[in-house]
């Protein structure tokens, strides 16, 4: 129930970009699969589609909480300071999971003459995707955690966006590594595993974040 | 109720030194002291808000540490600048904070809406000061917590709802309810105050009643504010 609250919260701060970060999801998965000359990955897809609607979403809550004290009555009301910090987990991971469907879904609908998405999503490229973006969140939930929105904010955008887009992309013309096309397939063990990984990670993520935030002076 | 011992906080220019008091149950205590004596960095240590290097702080018996929910269960707490997040309505921001509280009173929180004239669809940042320390009250007074802890919480407020925020904390006193507000605006202590914690420059100067500090000068009618200057003055010679 506590965690529900919190969730309406990250929600009810994010304002309208929380609705805009979904149109973002569904928007980008259709602009990636449709390009004529560039035929991207279904990883690639998924993963820019989550990592742009996760920077929308939370630049967009951090800037709230950076910008009014709403923090400090938070913490001092009967929310435990971890279940705070894991509402911001939890968010990302059911962004992940609502653009997963998305991409499930329109990859099922089929309307002629029109591509919604162009390759079918496997599990183990779900897997991949879902370790990538919890390494990246791992990283700025905690440092968001330890300085404040203000500090980390170039990074975030840096990294979430263009990283993705532009620096993925010239990576892959400058080198051969086809990074943005390439759909690897893994054993169903190892995606199970990667996604234990990103568990675990998330886990020690959110316990480095709990450290910063109990030596924080508010 | 509340009782504090031996809190010891430093900053880089600033410390709390060996902080020791307690309150008595169904009482007013002012906390006062001028600007940066260490009344807010006292009351966010008492909330968790900041980590301190030594002490033990505890509600009828609970620490934080213990048992955090059950500690906070039972303040209410208001702050001077509210610290709400403006841009939701008071509606969404309740919402919020009800969630917190295993005794959430619904029923209590729309009595005092009505009370205070403030409307559930309203934007937080559309409220003046006085209707801001308004809300934060009726959110604090809805969960039945037995303590109320307020942040200068008259600061900045015209005399007519600083009059009006000292009758509601009488009204609550009456009920029972122990309430510790730190405020450098004396003459509401003159009013209202049954107990005072005087602190200076991190260090807790008088915890006594209001009688008792009072008869500190020795001079007829003295206000809270005379004695508070004289006892600070002696202080740094």
């Amino acid at each position: 129930m506590k965690m529900l609250c919190l969730l309406k919260k990250e929600v009810l701060l994010a304002g309208n970009y929380f609705w805009f970060s979904l149109a973002c999801v569904i928007g980008i998965l259709i602009f990636f699969s449709n390009q004529e000359t560039l035929h991207f990955g279904s990883i690639y897809t998924l993963f820019v589609s989550v990592s742009f609607a996760c920077y929308f979403l939370f630049s967009s809550i951090f800037s709230m909480e950076d910008k009014y004290k709403g923090n400090l009555y938070l913490m001092s009301i009967p929310y435990r300071k971890r279940n705070i910090i894991e509402a911001k987990y939890l968010l990302a991971i059911l962004v992940y999971i609502f653009a997963m469907l998305c991409y499930q879904v329109m990859f099922l609908i089929k309307i002629p003459g029109i591509t919604l998405v162009k390759y079918k999503l496997t599990f183990s490229c779900a897997a991949i995707v879902f370790f990538i973006i919890s390494i990246i969140l791992s990283i700025f939930f905690a440092l968001y955690f330890c300085f404040s929105y203000g500090k980390i904010k170039v990074a975030l955008i840096a990294v979430m966006v263009f990283i993705p887009t532009w620096g993925l992309l010239g990576l892959d013309r400058l080198t051969d590594l086809n990074i943005v096309y390439y759909t690897p397939s893994i054993s169903p063990v190892f995606s199970l595993i990667l996604i234990g990984l990103s568990i675990i990670m998330m886990q020690v993520s959110i316990g480095i974040s709990l450290h910063f935030l109990n030596r924080r002076n508010f | 109720m509340l009782t504090v011992k031996y809190l010891e906080k430093s900053y880089q220019n600033f410390s709390l030194d060996d902080i020791s008091f307690s309150l008595k149950k169904g009482m007013i205590t002012s906390f006062i002291g001028n600007n940066g004596a260490g009344k807010t960095t006292t009351l966010k240590c008492i909330l968790g808000l900041v980590p301190y290097e030594s002490g033990k702080i505890s509600i009828d018996g609970i620490t934080l540490v213990q048992n955090e929910r059950d500690y906070k269960d039972k303040i209410g707490v208001v702050f001077d600048s509210g610290c709400f997040y403006e841009e939701l309505t008071l509606e969404a921001m309740k919402s919020i904070i009800a969630g917190a509280y295993t005794n959430w009173d619904e029923r209590t929180y729309s009595e005092y809406l009505n009370k205070f004239g403030l409307s559930r669809t309203q934007k937080i940042q559309t409220l003046s000061k006085g209707m801001k320390m308004k809300y934060g009250l009726a959110l604090a007074l809805s969960h039945h917590a037995e303590l109320l802890i307020l942040d200068e919480p008259s600061s900045g407020l015209d005399p007519k709802t600083r009059q009006f925020f000292c009758d509601e904390l009488m009204k609550q006193k009456q009920k029972g309810k122990t309430i510790f507000f730190s405020t450098h605006i004396t003459s509401d202590i003159d009013r209202i105050g049954d107990h005072i914690i005087l602190i200076n420059n991190g260090k807790i100067l008088r915890d006594c009643s209001k009688e008792d500090f009072l008869a500190e000068l020795g001079k007829r009618h003295p206000t809270v504010e005379d004695v508070m200057m004289e006892v600070i003055s002696r202080e740094v010679q």
